[in-house]
């Protein structure tokens, strides 16, 4: 069933008319899953995709987010300690040259 | 912008007249997000084509309206002086028979701000109705009521119009069902 792979999101489960698809009723269950796929890879915004749908249809993990392209890895650089003297604030606030 | 040539180009020979059976509407004042108009469009086609949807404010939703078959049309009018030209557009269709709920539609709406979405004989939609302006009620053309003769027809018609700069082809989605806040 394909509410097990997307969900309905901004509008209440029910009647959309879509340009080259006639009219979906997504309040139904029996929508072919192959359809609604469609749908969403071609950006349909009242789409999302569950967790299970990302496995299934997918192949990612449920924690993976899904994104047009993929980021590089970000790399934490280790933190390097400088022996910098911290300056202490003169007492009016003034700063001198 | 890019002009080019522009010749018969009618896809697989389709040019039937007249509109769908049904036309979607809606309360102007509900309209959360409006397709936007062409900036900045890089060929002539695109300087007819609206992006994106409309989008309705939570809880609220686009209607459909049944009308009778041939009775419906959307009329282009091009007006003003020289140097002011703009376009009236008109959308004429015939509901059939008195039931409460089309003079109840007529009552509430004759005097409120709608927009349109009409879609001729090939699918092609179009929107009247924008961020600054709505379509309103313009009267019935062909007048309201029981008819004379027993084989008169029997029903409502109603005139809507919509002024705007340019005419737009509307490609989004219609969405029948309630708008909601996630």
């Amino acid at each position: 069933m394909w509410k097990d792979y997307f969900k309905m999101i901004k509008l209440v489960p029910g009647r959309v008319v879509i340009s080259g698809h006639g009219t979906v009723d997504f309040s139904r269950d029996d929508i072919p899953v192959a359809l609604i796929k469609k749908l969403y890879e071609n950006d349909f915004p009242y789409l999302e995709l569950t967790p299970r749908g990302k496995e299934k249809l997918y192949g990612l993990k449920k924690d993976t987010p899904i994104s047009t392209y993929s980021k590089p890895p970000i790399q934490n650089k280790p933190v390097q300690k400088r022996n910098r003297k911290k300056r202490s604030p003169n007492k009016t606030g003034k700063q001198f040259r | 912008m890019e002009f080019t040539d522009i010749n018969k180009n009618l896809h697989l020979g389709e040019n039937m007249g007249g509109i769908m059976q049904v036309v979607r509407f809606g309360f102007w004042a509900d309209v959360e997000t409006w397709p936007t108009k062409p900036s900045n469009p890089a060929t002539i086609e695109e300087n007819a084509v609206l992006t994106g949807d409309i989008v309705m404010k939570a809880g609220k939703r686009m209607f459909d309206m049944y009308i009778t078959d041939d009775t419906g049309e959307f009329q282009i009018e091009s007006v003003g002086e020289v140097d002011g030209k703009s376009y009236v557009l008109h959308l004429s269709l015939f509901h059939p028979g008195l039931q409460k709920k089309i003079l109840g539609f007529i009552n509430a709406i004759k005097n409120d701000n709608l927009f349109f979405i009409v879609s001729d004989a090939e699918g092609q939609k179009y929107l009247m109705g924008d961020e600054l302006r709505p379509a309103i009620f313009n009267g019935s053309p062909e007048g309201n009521g029981t008819g004379k003769a027993t084989s008169d027809r029997k029903g409502m018609s109603c005139e809507f119009i919509y002024k705007t700069n340019n005419v737009y082809v509307y490609d989004g989605n219609i969405p029948l069902t309630e708008a909601t806040s996630a």
